[in-house]
């Protein structure tokens, strides 16, 4: 799984959007036609932080620093960190101070 | 005219990566998100232009992070009308001001039963344009200052961002910022809204917005920025306005389409206008091969069309002089009597010392060298312009004058902040 950080500056102009996105469909078409794109989702900014005994404290959030917010991420076929570290190599946001966090989902065997 | 915009300014850029796999049209977002400000402004009230900005702004981040993940939807256009209008529906929902947000359409917007439709209805095709038109005569409000209107003109319609603004006029993006803050102000001040001026008002107030698309042509044309691709996006947008302008058939003047027809002819030079190191060939020695037919023949298209009715304006002397060098097989060849004919009318309709140059330039092909440096030498007004010293130095040299050839060159270049200008006069001083 690939959970994505930080990204796209929230000033950023029509230009740059349309050239952004392109990129990410690029990513995406290259990831596909490999087999290893599963499904993925953008999230939208803001949402609830629940905690409290009994889920009682409901507050705006997160909102820490652009870089923790997750905005999104991507389930990939990968058969190690290895072979999924290679498929970063193409996320556009880089260059827009965004990360990647790499995880293995657990398979359950029932 | 479309096609033949598309295919002058696109070509290269059709073929960069990314455009193949996204198959959008190139700038959609750009000019989608000038369209919708201009349709949510009509609607909010202009005095609640950022509004309208933020609510485009949102669209397009939604429309990124969508389309992006997923697929591009088949009509994106209307998708992102779509959302918009949802933005704009819930915001006036929740704002519930509607007779400070918008005067004209308060009444229908505060019933649910006509508020969705009443929204709709703007977002139609020929709406969507004469809100653009609409927007075009209020960034171009006589109130504003020139420098002022361009800049918002490009924020509002052309969808520039400040920085990008900043980038193409070579300055910082606090100077365009405070330029489109004190447009904003006058808005205010003044109380302008998206109306349409009245009949007697609309010849005059549709001269202003051609002037402001003229100089923001000629920014993009006769710029220093180094950046191609900013030069041309410049010319492509006054173009793209221009051409709404001779659509629209309350604006759709002689002069409006002489104005594009000028615009034609002098984009169809822009390839042929640079070398590989992006410095400009003077016409003299442009390749006329890389001149675009296609561009050409929509400027004589649009001159044919700007003689009725009869009127004659600046437009239509520029673009029948830069017809001319059109026609012409090579600049010897150029008929340079009508140019120079041509330029004698546009100097009794602006007498100022550049036409008074460009006339004189016109007169040593047309007439002498020996007339062109008589006409020179009247000029006043262009002590501080190295153009000015660089073609009197010219003239001279080609007298077989060459003392003071050197001292024009010389004086020409202790004017110029280019270093390829710089470069040119140096050879130039060499040869003397």
């Amino acid at each position: 799984m690939f959970i994505f950080h930080g990204g796209m500056s929230p000033n950023a102009s029509a230009e740059q959007m349309q050239a952004n996105m392109g990129k990410w469909m690029a990513w995406i078409e290259k990831l596909s036609k490999d087999n290893r794109y599963v499904s993925g989702e953008p999230l939208l900014p803001g949402g609830k932080l629940v905690t409290g005994t009994n889920g009682k404290s409901v507050t705006d959030g997160p909102y820490t620093e652009g870089k923790e917010v997750v905005g999104g991420f991507f389930i990939v076929n990968a058969k190690d960190y290895d072979d999924a570290l290679a498929l970063t190599k193409d996320y556009p946001d880089y260059e827009l101070g965004g990360q990647i966090q790499v995880r293995q989902i657990m398979k359950i065997e029932m | 005219m479309l096609n033949a915009q598309r295919s002058m300014f696109n070509v290269q850029r059709m073929t960069s990566p990314a455009n193949n796999i996204t198959q959008l049209v190139d700038h959609l977002f750009r000019h989608e998100s000038g369209k919708m400000i201009s349709v949510l402004s009509r609607l909010l009230g202009l005095q609640n232009i950022e509004t309208a900005q933020d609510i485009v702004h949102d669209t397009l981040l939604q429309a990124m992070n969508t389309w992006g993940f997923k697929s591009i939807p088949d009509n994106p256009s209307a998708w992102l009308y779509r959302v918009a209008k949802n933005k704009a529906i819930d915001f006036l929902r929740r704002e519930k001001k509607f007779r400070e947000i918008s005067p004209q359409y308060s009444y229908l917007l505060q019933s649910e039963y006509t508020l969705s439709s009443t929204v709709n209805n703007l977002f139609l095709d020929n709406e969507v344009e004469d809100s653009q038109l609409r927007m075009m005569f209020a960034c171009c409000h006589p109130a504003i200052a020139e420098e002022s209107q361009i800049a918002l003109t490009l924020k509002t319609l052309c969808g520039l961002s400040v920085n990008e603004i900043a980038r193409a006029f070579l300055t910082t993006d606090e100077t365009i910022a405070k330029r489109i803050y004190r447009a904003k102000e006058k808005i205010k001040s003044e109380k302008i809204e998206l109306d349409v001026p009245q009949s007697n008002e609309l010849s005059l107030r549709t001269d202003t917005v051609l002037k402001s698309l003229y100089l923001l042509f000629n920014e993009g044309y006769n710029s220093s920025n180094p950046d191609k691709l900013i030069r041309e996006d410049l010319c492509e947008e006054a173009i793209r306005l221009c051409f709404l302008i001779t659509q629209h058939p309350l604006t759709t003047f002689p002069r409006s389409k002489a104005l594009l027809a000028l615009m034609c002819f002098q984009a169809s030079r822009l390839d042929a206008r640079l070398d590989d190191n992006n410095n400009i060939i003077l016409l003299k020695h442009q390749d006329r091969s890389k001149w675009n037919r296609a561009l050409m023949s929509k400027g004589f298209e649009l001159m044919e069309e700007s003689t009725e009715p009869f009127e004659v304006s600046s437009y239509h002397l520029e673009a029948a002089i830069a017809a001319q060098h059109a026609t012409a097989m090579s600049f010897e060849q150029t008929d340079w009597k009508s140019i120079y004919h041509l330029y004698e009318m546009l100097y009794q309709l602006q007498p100022n010392p550049v036409v008074a140059m460009n006339k004189a330039i016109a007169s040593a092909y047309a007439i002498s060298k020996q007339n062109a440096l008589t006409e020179l030498q009247q000029i006043k007004g262009l002590e501080h312009h190295h153009l000015y010293y660089a073609t009197v130095g010219e003239i001279y040299f080609d007298l077989e004058n060459k003392t003071e050839a050197k001292k024009f060159y010389q004086k020409a270049l202790a004017l110029t902040s280019s270093t390829y200008e710089q470069q040119l006069l140096s050879n130039k001083i060499n040869n003397c």
